[in-house]
């Protein structure tokens, strides 16, 4: 994946990070990924929100770990041999989706990023910044703070 | 961009006017009781707005210069008893403090004091009329014309300068400027003196080098001219004659009526380490001790002489007529031996001063015998550094309960960790302590809003402070600040009630309000008490039931749980809105503030008796000692300061209520039980209380038993919140690394006593 990644980065081009909640490839601006790293064992919290799997010790950081599927009202990230855990820079903490597999990293041109529809592969459109085509595909392009808006 | 000496003039004033507001007010209201005011405070006020005004006039703020000098002129006639310092002069002069502030405000923002002209045209205008009221009183002082004045404020800002000069010197004189000093205040003159005097010499420096160079006199300038301020403020008179003497020189090079030429500028060099030495001086033993003082002053007059035969247009110092010899032995002293100027420097005292004879070492930092107590430190490296000792408390934990070394036991390592976990805490303490600053900081700007709000009520108060100089987290001093001012809004406004009715009630005219800081177990108290009307129960409920807050107006209801509803957002029992309170913000933003820095606030209310608050907060905000525990597969740390006892419970002493809330009793007392597993659906190792453990825990004189399987051990807790995606969880306060990097649940003693407790009163 490393090898992917553009030096250099010009104006105007996202690098997307992509990956897979259910069928749905989803995209992150790299600039927001601290890093992505396996399943690490999570201390669960009780009463917190269902899609907050627990949370782990990150060299000294306390991360909540998010289950994305669940959290965009899909069905529960099953963990197993693919599954990643994206650990996202917000604001002031640091934050890990767990998502069902990741994919390739991506360069997008920010103007060729067009509005999202109001359905993404069952997912909502309000969730997402945007979408990009490639070739292939159709990534959606994650709206963080939407997603950890509270609901 | 603004520049340093902007900056530094913006936090150095807005310092100095959250220092002259007490005194104001403190002037008031001894002239308003005994019709006299205290020279030294007038003084001390005075000083301060002439400081304020000095470098505003540097700078080129004119409006800021305006204002503070017509305050002056206003705060002058009032030295001279020509005005009475009535709460209308004291208000208009508070006022003033408040255009200042603003004005500093835009400056930061806007680099210009403009766009406040209307406000400050207005304030001025008042203070004219004070000005003139002050002169009608008494026809017998020769006033000068107030137009002349008003002529004086609105010339260039050299002449501010210079007319600054002269009244500074002017106020020397006719002033004994006898203050007390505090060792501290003096401890930070000399330092900043240092500081100041250090610039200066490396702008001279630079100047011989680079003569032409503007920015470097100004910055010569500058520099001796806050060290004069300073001298003056502090008052180290003949220190301040001396330095206005060559601050005069310097103006002259700035103003172009003199060259920089090199033996000026040796001249120069010289007063920097008259100064540095007499500064020395007093930071050894607090006395201003110059040797050669007319010596000195005749050389300064000397040279500015010696500008002013080259220059007609005339400096404003006198020539002053000497014996020749003298001047010549003078000059001779200073030009016996020429640059490189480092070595040549003490040249003056070695020649002078016969109490120091040895020669200088080249290496100049040992020469100086200043010892600078303190150094300015970035917050944001203080907070890194308080995280990496964080990060250490871990580290050491994770080492020293290393899972591998379970089962061994290893007689040198054990002394070695103990060893490292007391010094690991030892910088732990020390650090905390940095970012420890004293509370009377928030409390001094009490006394202003006090006075104001209370003018503006017609009531009639009187506050007192407490425990000043009890040390507060600087995060949370800053988040306590605006829940204070809130409270103490809502005692004047509606706690405290106006002087008839209070004197109708049969209490005094003058209503009490304290503020009090102290240590109180693991926490740090700020009391807000006053002798008011108190909470009024009935009205409380009959509001909260109107707005909804509650269902029907419980009789139930304790108290403390009627009291809490005054933090509700939109609360307010006030029938009318005021511009001081009654919008029900206030209280939620207290509560929310605490609560930031997880605190809590306890509500004592007495009809007609008055209403004392307590805030309580917690004193170490990042580290806890905690008793980790086990239940089934969750560690949770229970904070060892509120943990009584853990006892084993015998069968016989359960007894469980009507509503199934199980009581334990130990010794004299039941104490209900709090069953985690069911809380946090975990599965224990035994469901059982006599197979457990009971860990007694206590807050605000309520406990509870908490039952858990098993005691893993004591270990220090950093504190981390969790995320706010988590959401509030109840009876869990936030989480901690533990030694063997998991995370473990930090345990909310209190929320779990309470809901244990409700239980029991249900």
């Amino acid at each position: 994946m490393q090898g992917n990644i553009v030096e250099g980065e010009k104006k105007k081009v996202l690098e997307l990070a992509t990956f897979f909640i259910g069928d749905a490839l989803c995209g992150i601006d790299i600039l927001n990924i601290q890093e992505i790293n396996r399943n690490m064992e999570s201390t669960w919290v009780p009463q917190a929100p269902d899609y907050v799997i627990g949370v782990l010790n990150l060299r000294g950081r306390i991360v909540t770990v998010v289950d994305l599927g669940k959290k965009l009202g899909l069905s529960p990230i099953q963990k197993n041999k693919d599954s990643r855990n994206i650990i996202i820079d917000s604001k002031d903490e640091h934050i890990g989706f767990m998502v069902d597999r990741i994919s390739d990293v991506m360069l997008a041109e920010s103007d060729k990023i067009e509005p999202a529809p109001a359905n993404i592969g069952g997912l909502q459109g309000s969730f997402f910044k945007g979408v990009f085509k490639t070739e292939t595909s159709l990534i959606g392009v994650l709206d963080i703070e939407e997603v950890l808006k509270d609901k | 961009m603004i520049d340093e000496n902007t900056l530094s003039f913006i936090s150095e004033s807005r310092e100095m006017i959250d220092e002259v507001e007490p005194y104001l007010i403190e002037l008031g209201q001894s002239s308003i009781e005994s019709g006299e005011v205290n020279p030294e405070t007038t003084n001390l006020i005075f000083r301060l707005f002439h400081s304020v005004k000095g470098t505003a006039g540097f700078l080129g703020f004119n409006v800021v210069v305006k204002v503070t000098h017509e305050a002056e002129t206003l705060l002058d006639l009032v030295r001279n008893d020509q005005a009475k310092m009535g709460h209308t002069n004291t208000d208009l002069l508070c006022r003033t403090c408040d255009l200042v502030g603003l004005l500093l405000n835009q400056i930061e923002t806007t680099e210009s004091d403009t766009g406040l002209e209307a406000e400050a045209e207005s304030i001025i205008k008042e203070l004219e009329q004070r000005i003139l009221v002050g002169k009608g009183k008494i026809p017998d002082t020769s006033p000068p014309e107030p137009i002349d004045r008003k002529k004086n404020t609105i010339q260039t800002k050299t002449d501010n300068i210079q007319k600054e000069n002269d009244s500074a010197e002017q106020g020397i004189e006719e002033f004994d400027l006898k203050m007390l000093i505090s060792p501290e205040m003096l401890q930070r003159f000399t330092e900043e003196s240092d500081e100041q005097l250090e610039q200066v010499e490396s702008a001279l420096l630079d100047l011989e080098n680079d003569p032409e160079d503007n920015e470097l006199i100004l910055e010569a300038f500058r520099g001796l001219h806050s060290f004069k301020g300073n001298c003056g403020f502090t008052g180290f008179s003949k220190l301040e004659k001396l330095s206005h003497k060559t601050e005069t020189i310097l103006e002259a090079i700035k103003s172009g009526k003199a060259k920089a030429e090199s033996e000026t500028i040796q001249s120069l060099l010289h007063m920097v380490d008259v100064f540095r030495q007499a500064i020395a001086g007093i930071s050894l033993n607090g006395t201003e001790e110059i040797e050669n003082m007319p010596l000195l002053e005749d050389f300064m007059d000397d040279i500015i002489a010696s500008f002013k035969n080259a220059d007609p247009i005339a400096l404003s110092q006198p020539i002053v007529e000497k014996p020749k010899i003298e001047q010549e032995e003078a000059l001779f002293l200073l030009r016996k031996s020429q640059p490189p100027p480092r070595v040549e420097k003490s040249t003056l005292k070695t020649t002078t001063e016969k109490k120091i004879q040895k020669p200088k070492p080249p290496a100049q930092a040992k020469s100086r015998s200043i010892v600078r107590q303190d150094i300015r430190v970035d917050l944001t490296k203080l907070d890194s550094l308080i995280n990496l000792v964080g990060e250490l408390v871990i580290a050491e934990a994770m080492v020293t309960r290393n899972p591998d070394l379970k089962g061994y036991e290893f007689e040198n390592f054990e002394r070695s960790s103990s060893h490292l976990n007391k010094i690991v805490r030892d910088i732990q303490d020390m650090t905390l302590s940095v970012r420890m600053i004293p509370v009377a900081g928030i409390f001094r700007k009490m006394i202003r809003l006090v006075h104001d709000l209370s003018t503006k009520a017609g009531k009639k108060i009187e506050l007192k402070l407490l425990g000043e100089d009890t040390e507060i987290d600087k995060t949370v001093s800053e988040l306590i600040a605006d829940p204070l001012v809130h409270l103490v809004r809502n005692s004047i406004d509606h706690g405290i009630e106006p002087p008839q009715e209070r004197t109708a009630i049969g209490k005094k005219a003058t209503g009490e309000l304290l503020l009090e800081a102290k240590h109180e177990g693991g926490e740090i108290w700020i009391v807000i008490s006053d002798d008011g009307r108190g909470l009024n129960r009935e009205k409380i409920l009959q509001k909260a039931f109107e707005k909804g807050l509650i269902q029907d107006d419980s009789i139930n209801m304790s108290d403390q749980e009627v009291f809490e509803l005054i933090f509700q957002p939109g609360f307010s029992t006030a029938d009318k809105i005021t511009d001081v309170s009654g919008r029900g913000v206030g209280m939620d933003v207290v509560k929310k503030n605490i609560e930031k820095i997880k605190g809590h606030i306890d509500i004592h209310s007495k009809p007609g008796q008055g209403l004392k608050m307590i805030l309580r907060i917690p004193l170490t905000l990042a580290i806890i000692d905690g008793m980790l525990v086990r239940v089934g597969k969750a560690q949770y740390t229970i904070p060892l300061l509120s943990i009584r006892e853990s006892i084993q419970v015998e069968e016989d002493k359960i007894t469980t209520t009507m509503d199934g809330q199980e009581l334990v009793q130990v010794r004299n007392e039941l104490i209900p039980v709090v069953r985690l597993y069911e809380l946090h659906n975990i599965v224990p190792d035994s469901k059982n209380l006599h197979e457990g453990l009971l860990v007694i825990v206590e807050y605000r004189d309520e406990s509870a038993g908490i039952l858990i399987d098993e005691i893993i051990g004591e270990q220090q807790a950093v504190i981390k919140g969790l995320s706010n995606y988590v959401g509030n969880i109840q009876g869990i306060s936030g989480c901690t690394i533990m030694g063997d990097g998991e995370i473990s649940l930090i345990l909310d003693t209190g929320g779990l006593i309470k809901k244990a407790q409700s239980r029991v009163a249900a």
